[in-house]
């Protein structure tokens, strides 16, 4: 059984003499779930539209399952969720899913009324799609990704316009078709909170360009903890930091702020420090940086 | 290929109205080719019934249930779910042919055969009049020019995807082959210049409404059948080489 389900090389798509995607490369393996980060026209909707054959990418290779040649074939054992949801308006949910379930060659019918009671919209009767809450349409769009069993999914934005509760299910479904079904995912969200506990690896886009990829096990140890320091004058405490503790590794956040990230070990002598050079302190607190204080900080450097 | 068929009908048959529409519109326009020609149940019908059902105008029909299947055809890529026969690795060809598939007998069952079986009881009732010697010749021409009609629109459907696009193109279609003629007439007319007018008998030969126009009168002429029948045959296999290579350079919004 091959265990890298994607790899994507060099991929690169241009419109005329814009560049979407740039040299973009990315690899996922088996029963991982990618997060794909970044702001808006970063080119994550369009990676996602090349693998699904929705468009063609001027250069670079793609390879699903180790098969670089017939990607066609290779479609058949993925689903995609790209942009909003692909529902027909006029069809009920079950028309819907069963519409999905024809084209796929899904011969279970029991497989419609499956999926229906997976995504909470068993109950929907004749109430046609156009007529659903956002709420409603995700959930449908991720039933008629789900009908053909998928070996890998690839799902834009997926939890967009949940209610928390929706989100927590969406959450615990994926997770459990990667843990129990080895099921791959690629996910692009712009809920970094959401994409921090479900991912197993990371992928920073913007601009189209490739920004760094890691695992969560490495997420862990870049945003390693630190101590927030707020003064009464921020210059003068970093310049103190400086040349009385010889701390090189800082930031100073909004001209008001200094993130340590040295001496984590040894609160007590920063803050006395500071003290005893005349500063009074109005706020010292070891904390850590979450995955989108990171991804900003990434996607700042670059912009910047 | 059959998966694509059953989808496509499925969603013919659950997506809205569309197939009700469809069925109208066929059923509508036998119905007025026959109301609006009385003449036609007359036993002692002086002219030929061809020219009865078929007088001024009649290309309308072709129009009108064209324009129909164009905007179905097209609302697969309107609504996007047409995207899953594309993203299940379908191949092209497959998805093109299973949309002729579908909607192609619902036309030949509900507007052609009817059309042509009406022809055919006059023909025998009466006769086929003084204009045509071989009536056949008109039942090939007529189902030529339908099938040119059927098919163009959907490859034109899924060329364009878009729903307004395809609404407006397949409804000015024949009055734009009816203007694109005139300025070659005036040219060739006033200038006296005798290869102008051959563009504009040219255009005359290959473009439907002209054809629908001239089919009682033209269709034991070798020619005119030859142009029909060639005409119809580029126009479909053109459309369905249009269709594939859109298709292929994935131009999906």
């Amino acid at each position: 059984m091959v265990d890298t389900i994607l790899r994507l090389n060099g991929i690169t798509k241009k419109y005329k003499k814009a560049t979407v995607v740039d040299s973009f490369s990315l690899t996922a393996k088996r029963g991982h779930i990618c997060g794909l980060i970044g702001p808006n026209g970063a080119g994550k909707t369009t990676i996602m539209k090349i693998m699904a054959g929705l468009t063609l990418q001027t250069s670079g290779e793609l390879e699903f399952f180790g098969n670089k040649d017939n990607l066609d074939e290779e479609r058949k054992r993925m689903s995609f969720m790209i942009e909003s949801p692909v529902i027909d308006p006029l069809m009920t949910a079950r028309e819907n899913m069963e519409y999905v379930r024809t084209v796929r060659g899904i011969a279970d019918k029991n497989k419609t009324d499956e999926i229906l009671k997976l995504v909470g919209l068993s109950d929907t009767g004749k109430k046609i799609a156009k007529n659903f809450s956002l709420g409603m349409k995700q959930r449908l769009g991720i039933g008629m990704s789900l009908i053909t069993s998928p070996e890998f999914m690839v799902l834009d934005e997926p939890v967009n316009g949940l209610d928390p509760e929706g989100i927590v299910e969406v959450r615990n479904l994926l997770k459990k078709l990667a843990e129990e079904q080895n099921v791959t995912i690629l996910i692009s969200s712009h809920l970094l909170s959401e994409l921090s506990e479900l991912c197993t690896d990371f992928t920073i886009i913007n601009h189209g360009k490739l920004i760094e990829s890691f695992s969560a096990e490495e997420l862990m140890i870049k945003c390693k903890s630190r101590i927030s320091i707020k003064t009464d004058d921020i210059n003068k405490t970093a310049a103190i930091l400086e040349d009385k503790l010889g701390i090189s590794e800082y930031k100073v956040i909004h001209n008001d702020e200094i993130h340590l990230y040295e001496m984590l070990d040894k609160p007590a002598t920063v803050s006395r420090t500071i003290f005893e050079n005349g500063l009074n302190i109005t706020k010292f607190v070891t904390e850590g940086e979450s995955l989108e204080e990171y991804y900003l900080s990434k996607v700042g450097d670059v912009n910047e | 290929m059959n998966k694509l068929v059953k989808a496509e009908w499925y969603r013919l048959r659950k997506s809205g109205t569309f197939l009700f529409y469809i069925v109208l519109v066929c059923i509508l326009c036998v119905a007025v080719a026959l109301l609006g020609n009385r003449k036609f149940f007359e036993s002692d019908l002086s002219t030929n019934a061809f020219a009865v059902l078929f007088g001024v105008g009649s290309f309308m029909y072709p129009v009108f249930i064209s324009t129909m299947l164009c905007v179905v055809a097209s609302m697969g890529h309107h609504s996007k779910v047409a995207y899953y026969e594309i993203m299940d690795g379908n191949k092209t060809s497959h998805i093109i042919l299973s949309k002729h598939i579908v909607y192609l007998p619902i036309v030949l069952c509900l507007f052609l055969i009817p059309m042509l079986s009406l022809l055919g009881y006059s023909c025998v009732k009466n006769g086929s009049g003084e204009l045509i010697d071989k009536p056949i010749w008109f039942f090939i021409l007529f189902a030529a020019i339908i099938l040119r009609i059927v098919i163009g629109s959907i490859n034109i459907a899924m060329v364009l995807k878009k729903l307004v696009a395809c609404a407006v193109f397949s409804y000015g279609r024949m009055f734009i082959e009816a203007l694109a003629i005139i300025p070659f007439q005036i040219i060739g007319e006033t200038q006296k210049n005798s290869d102008i007018l051959k563009i504009a008998d040219f255009i005359k030969d290959v473009t439907v409404s002209f054809q629908i126009e001239n089919l009682t009168t033209n269709c034991n002429d070798t020619r005119f059948i030859v142009m029909v029948i060639a005409s119809a045959v580029f126009e479909i296999v053109f459309g369905y080489c249009m269709a594939y290579r859109s298709y292929k350079k994935k131009k999906f919004n």
